[in-house]
């Protein structure tokens, strides 16, 4: 039954992820850094699923995962908010996080283990960059710098709010009462963390999908 | 038990409301830069705007100057040449009839005399539209002449003074010249209409850093309701506007007005050209 979930929580995914290679030609340069997150986390996805199934730890994936998805996503929020926050201050974050993930990863939390530190981290900066893109969005003279990527734009940043929001919840509070919680409400607690990720996925593919109807 | 609760509180809540803070404080100072950064680019949008229309003016005050230029040449060269010729055959009829011993025809005399009134005519509206002088001596001359001529007609007692000093670059910008004698003359033509005036006086100081003209008459003033609404005042203002300069109308008897052009931005004006 677990086997089943697992496979069809990652459906959406890989859905994402063939849609994104099939319009990756048509898709503009503004919304370019989004088809590679797919791609790449598609990627990194069927790899940790191959894994689970032949039995071998996935986890050092996600050390590679979280900073990898962070930069795409930074480089997409460069995009959207280019002129209104200087690119300085996105190259710093970028940069600082990698750094950070890196030795998170080699002496803190080790590279077997799960990375909840550099996630929570992750998590507090997009959503940060989501919700100030959220204020910025709601300027009618934004509608004039984005043109017809303004759709895309808003299913994007929808999805970031709402997988970084829920899984900071989740990582933050999964962190510090996991240990008084039974495997069973464990499980129920990352089939949600699944279910925001669907979420996300199905509003990047939706952002992907708005470039070609708008 | 309050001893566990306090840790859950410490190790829990407190932490979590200190990220909230943070993601707080994140959007707010992120919010804050996008506010500066729109403000700026709104502020970009408004100068470019607004350069954009001064573009217009510029370009349709010096399309409707070279226009007024060919015309007064046409009207003088042309019409001014062919009439001179048509008076001088007259002339010489005249004085054919005149040998002949002949009595000359009235019609005749009649249609020199109306040549020579549209030649007279013709002369003024071509000067009009470009005096000739502006060209060769200079916005200076032209309206120290034209203020001579305005006394001598005793219609009013015009005064004009001009600093010693003008700049040779100020005299070589044929649109400086050209728009600071139009702002004279609609100032002048105005206090001939409509003030009933019987004194204006016109002074020009030019220094290195501006144009400063000073313009008064004794006349009945001018209501603020007509400021905004006279097409005079509103040629005055966009001539004006055009060399970047600033306008100011001054309380009291008679009617009083400051015009000053900055000299540095004039060279922007040239730099267009």
């Amino acid at each position: 039954m677990s086997r089943l979930l697992l496979i069809l929580s990652h459906v959406p995914v890989f859905a994402a992820f063939i849609y994104s290679v099939s319009v990756y030609r048509n898709v503009g340069s503004e919304l370019k850094p989004l088809s590679w997150y797919l791609i790449a986390t598609g990627t990194i996805h069927c790899i940790s699923l191959a894994l689970w199934f032949l039995h071998q730890n996935n986890l050092p994936l996600l050390h590679i995962l979280v900073p990898m998805r962070f930069v795409l996503l930074v480089m997409m929020y460069s995009k959207i908010l280019s002129g209104y926050v200087s690119a300085g201050i996105m190259y710093l974050l970028t940069g600082t996080f990698l750094i950070y993930s890196l030795i998170s990863s080699l002496f803190f939390e080790q590279i077997d283990t799960f990375n909840s530190n550099v996630m929570t981290v992750e998590n507090i900066l997009l959503i940060i960059l989501s919700l100030s893109t959220y204020v910025l969005l709601m300027d009618k003279r934004l509608n004039k710098h984005l043109g017809k990527y303004m759709k895309s734009v808003e299913w994007m940043n929808s999805g970031v709010f709402l997988y970084h929001s829920s899984s900071l919840i989740l990582m933050y509070f999964g962190k510090h009462i996991i240990q008084i919680l039974t495997p069973e409400f464990n499980r129920y607690i990352w089939g949600i963390h699944s279910l925001f990720m669907n979420v996300m996925y199905y509003c990047f593919w939706r952002a992907l999908w708005k470039r070609n109807t708008t | 038990m309050e001893k566990e609760y306090h840790i859950m509180l410490m190790e829990t809540l407190l932490p979590f409301s200190g990220i909230i803070f943070l993601i707080a404080l994140g959007v707010v100072v992120l919010t804050q830069q996008f506010r500066k950064n729109l403000y700026r680019e709104q502020l970009e949008n408004e100068e470019l705007k607004r350069f954009h229309q001064m573009e217009l003016v510029r370009s349709s005050i010096l399309v409707q100057e070279q226009e007024r230029k060919r015309i007064a040449q046409d009207i003088h060269d042309d019409l001014g040449a062919v009439l001179s010729i048509i008076k001088m055959h007259l002339l010489q009829a005249e004085r054919k009839y005149i040998d002949i011993n002949a009595q000359l025809p009235l019609e005749i005399q009649n249609i020199r005399k109306l040549t020579e009134n549209v030649i007279e005519n013709m002369r003024r509206v071509s000067h009009e539209l470009m005096p000739p002088q502006l060209e060769k001596f200079g916005v200076v001359q032209t309206l120290e002449q034209m203020c001579i001529q305005l006394t001598n007609s005793g219609k009013i007692k015009c005064e004009f003074s001009a600093s010693e000093n003008m700049n040779s670059e100020y005299s070589n910008d044929e649109l400086l010249q050209v728009t600071l004698y139009r702002i004279c003359m609609e100032l002048i033509n105005n206090t001939i209409k409509h003030a009933e005036a019987t004194f204006l006086s016109l002074s020009m100081t030019f220094s290195d850093s501006e144009i400063r003209v000073v313009y008064r008459d004794d006349g009945k003033g001018v209501l603020p309701e007509n400021t905004t609404h006279g097409t005079g005042l509103k040629n005055i203002q966009s001539r004006v506007s055009l060399l970047e300069g600033n306008i100011f109308l001054e309380e009291g008897p008679g009617f009083s007005t400051v015009i000053q052009i900055p000299f540095h931005l004039k060279n922007s004006l040239l730099v267009g050209k």
